[in-house]
């Protein structure tokens, strides 16, 4: 108590000043002229501004801290729409699956791609369904756009598929329009692109027909697309046309499929068979 | 100078002031003679007495003005101000004539300027023109009369110590 009286006794002049200033602004406050709302107008001002230097501070962190919550959100949000996007696509080609499943008088079960090897001759793909779902050898594998391949193995949850694109496969096939018959393979080089052989150079084939499976395959159904013609070269010392196809099916955008459970007609393929054997 | 002495001079300097000081005025500008009075006490008396001193006499020309408060808080500045140079604060040695002048400009300086920038305010009157023209010049013209005044100290003094404690 004593220091603080001397504390105060030290600084009396201040003090004197300050209450003598402070009853002089009482004083000129009490009335309400022009001069004295200027003069609020401008306090207000000043403590307006004087706040306005003051309180950066505080709300640099607080922007700090908003930036980092809104990162955060923003990654969130991100993840969200990519989530959402990869849900719509999904929906998209569902839904067209769907379409065709529905539409199709096939016996189909539907299978996600889990594993592809798009990168060697003999690509195949590894499909979630096997044995326990009714899947079983030489199936037929479809989408909505057309034939990918056929079942070569299967386990009771997995099934491996043989793709188009496998210089293993061959599939009988038929020109849409003119109905000429031959056979389509892949040459090994593009995955987008097949062959279709043994058409004879008296049959009419021209760029931009398509291709389907013929009714001739014990594997396959008939009118399965399989491609469109891109091109067609005469080969000069062959009978036959060089025919190149542009796949339906784009391989290496493979997610959903089809698997047709039909098996091969078990007295047809034995008479083939027998045929077969009878002219060895 | 016992307070009731100052207390009359400075009613009869505010009643002078108030009525009779256009007579002096040059352009309108006219010396502060209540200022001179209050930074006389500061140089003598010191800065406590010269605060309350600037109150006071603040307080008894704001009976001619319609702005309660705004005397006051300017004559309490300068009493404050000029109390700074009292001679406790500067050595034995009083202030000359020419020294209580330029007191009594800076004083009557830091008194313009609050006086005429919160008289200003809100109203059509140009605070520079009124701080150049009146500010300015009324503390110099102030000072010059401050000037006088010290001179005519100093001839009764003689050499005396003018602002010297034995003359209360």
């Amino acid at each position: 108590m004593e220091r603080l009286l001397r504390l105060l006794v030290g600084f009396r002049e201040y003090l004197l000043l300050l209450a003598f200033l402070a009853c002089s602004l009482v004083l000129f406050f009490l009335h309400d002229t022009s001069q004295l709302r200027a003069v609020r107008g401008y306090t207000v001002g000043l403590v307006g501004s004087l706040q306005g230097y003051v309180t950066w501070l505080p709300r640099f962190f607080g922007a700090l801290r908003d930036n980092d919550d809104l990162r955060r959100t923003n990654i969130e949000l991100a993840d969200e729409v990519n989530r959402l996007r990869e849900a719509r696509l999904e929906n998209i080609r569902i839904r067209r699956l769907m379409g065709l499943k529905e539409g199709s008088p096939l016996d189909l079960v539907s299978a996600e791609v889990v594993g592809k090897d798009l990168s060697l001759q003999r690509n195949t793909v590894t499909l979630n369904v096997g044995q326990d779902d009714g899947v079983g050898v030489d199936m037929p594998i479809i989408t909505d756009r057309g034939l990918v391949g056929k079942v070569v193995l299967t386990s009771d949850g997995y099934a491996v598929g043989q793709l188009l694109v496998n210089r293993d496969f061959r599939v009988s096939a038929q020109v849409q329009r003119s109905r000429a018959l031959g056979i389509v393979r892949w040459s090994g080089s593009d995955p987008t692109r097949s062959e279709l052989t043994n058409v004879v150079k008296s049959v009419d084939v021209k760029r931009g027909d398509v291709v389907l499976t013929s009714s001739y395959s014990p594997i396959f159904p008939a009118d399965l697309r399989i491609g469109v013609v891109d091109s067609v070269q005469s080969d000069p010392d062959g009978i036959f046309w060089r025919i190149r196809l542009r796949n339906s099916v784009d391989f290496n955008r493979l997610q959903e499929v089809f698997v047709v459970r039909t098996r091969p007609d078990s007295q047809r393929v034995a008479l083939e068979a027998r045929l077969s054997a009878t002219l060895r | 100078m016992n307070p009731i002495r100052y207390g009359l001079v400075l009613l009869v300097l505010v009643f002078i002031q108030g009525t009779v000081s256009g007579v002096l005025a040059i352009g309108q500008v006219s010396p502060d003679l209540v200022l001179i009075a209050v930074v006389y006490a500061g140089v003598r008396l010191g800065q406590v007495p010269a605060t309350g001193v600037g109150f006071v006499a603040g307080l008894l020309t704001d009976f001619f003005s319609t702005l309660w408060g705004l005397g006051a808080f300017s004559k309490t500045l300068a009493g404050f101000i000029s109390g700074y140079f009292h001679r406790s604060r500067r050595g034995a040695r009083p202030l000359n004539a020419w020294e209580l002048a330029g007191v009594t400009f800076l004083a009557a300086l830091v008194h313009n300027l609050f006086y005429f920038a919160l008289f200003s305010a809100g109203t059509e009157l140009g605070l520079w023109t009124l701080l150049l023209r009146f500010g300015l010049g009324g503390a110099f013209y102030t000072a010059v009369v401050a000037l006088g005044f010290g001179f005519l100290l100093f001839r009764r003094g003689a050499g005396a110590d003018p602002y010297s404690e034995a003359d209360e």
